[in-house]
């Protein structure tokens, strides 16, 4: 899929929009209606009915179509906060990762609420390095820094939040903590760790 | 749980981790497997479903592709992603993680329709983020790709 253009709604909240019911055509003569029940019946429709079947029952190709629109619906609407090599490098990996003829069973599409604390983390700590990215079953992004044997994975959670883990070489050895943060001192918390180097990259 | 036989510590066992549970790099190519590679799924039915290698013959290549032709037959799709991966461990090495992180995990048989070299990683849980990613990466750190493995079709 390629990158989409800007779109002012997406294409979850425009849903089709029919004629109700009860104005389409049909053979039958029009009469006159006295009857109060069938008249409140009629006018009291509602005037656009939504077809179509709820997300979690359609098809995989379909359910990760909607999900990745839907995120990258929400990344143009900041992409001004955002270079356009960065923008297209997460639409990339985005596009690789709702593959549908690798998606597994029972896997949930890029959550947006996860998506977007993990945009926010990159245009709040201005991050211009190039981790890898994944998904968890339950959709959240997971993204991963490497420096020769560190690394630094982070899960994006909804609400601002993350989890995240750190594989560090000491001279005393290896330290593996994990600890979950606000979004907003995810770079504090990291100092003790080089967040410079995971998040100033190339 | 059914009392199974432990297996030898010195045979190798392999899990299936789709290509969902892979990291993609800047570039759009897939790399190594993540934490939720190790995750209970529904088909773990409360242990670590693995598949011995040595059931069916010494550790090669083609018995690694025989495992994972077992391996794809006990599943309800009969198929498997091309990116996927088969990634293998040491049953000794399995044991020791648990070891480090307090657990005795014990690698026993357990035979499923279709796949006859079937094991699983008992006390295993996925609570732990840190033990999640020991066994992606330092404990299963070897893996082929279902596409590299040129298994016959189903």
């Amino acid at each position: 899929m390629q990158p989409v253009q800007h779109h002012s709604r997406s294409i979850v909240t425009a849903p089709e929009k029919v004629r109700p019911v009860a104005l389409q055509a049909t053979s039958a003569p029009l009469v006159a209606v006295n009857d109060s029940s069938v008249k409140a019946a009629i006018f009291n429709q509602p005037t656009t009915y939504t077809i179509g079947r709820p997300i979690a029952d359609r098809p995989v190709s379909e359910r990760l179509f909607i999900a990745l629109a839907e995120a990258k619906v929400w990344t143009s609407k900041v992409a001004m906060h955002l270079e356009l090599a960065t923008r297209d490098r997460l639409f990339r990996q985005l596009d690789v990762l709702h593959d549908p003829t690798e998606w597994a069973d029972g896997d949930k599409p890029v959550s947006l609420e996860s998506y977007k604390s993990f945009v926010r983390a990159i245009i709040r700590h201005s991050i211009n390095s190039r981790p890898a990215l994944s998904l968890m079953p339950n959709g959240n992004v997971l993204a991963m820094w490497r420096d020769g044997e560190d690394k630094l994975t982070i899960e994006f959670l909804p609400c601002n939040r993350t989890r995240w883990f750190v594989q560090n070489s000491t001279p005393a050895g290896s330290e593996r903590t994990a600890s979950t943060t606000p979004l907003e001192r995810l770079r504090d918390v990291l100092q003790p760790y080089g967040a410079e180097r995971w998040f100033n990259g190339s | 749980m059914v009392a199974r036989k432990a297996l030898p510590e010195t045979h190798h066992v392999m899990r299936y981790i789709p290509a969902s549970k892979r990291f993609v790099d800047e570039n759009g190519e897939y790399i190594g497997p993540h934490t939720a590679g190790f995750q209970l799924r529904e088909g773990d039915n409360g242990a670590l479903s693995v598949t011995e290698i040595e059931h069916f013959g010494d550790m090669n290549r083609a018995t690694r592709a025989a495992a994972a032709v077992a391996h794809r037959a006990s599943l309800k799709s009969k198929s498997l992603g091309k990116q996927a991966i088969f990634a293998w461990a040491k049953v000794s090495d399995v044991v020791a993680a648990g070891l480090e992180y307090d657990r005795e995990l014990r690698v026993v048989h357990d035979p499923v329709d279709g796949n006859p070299g079937h094991a699983e990683v008992r006390r295993f849980t996925d609570d732990d983020l840190d033990l999640l990613d020991y066994f992606a990466t330092e404990v299963f750190q070897d893996y082929e790709t279902v596409a590299a493995m040129n298994l016959p079709d189903y």
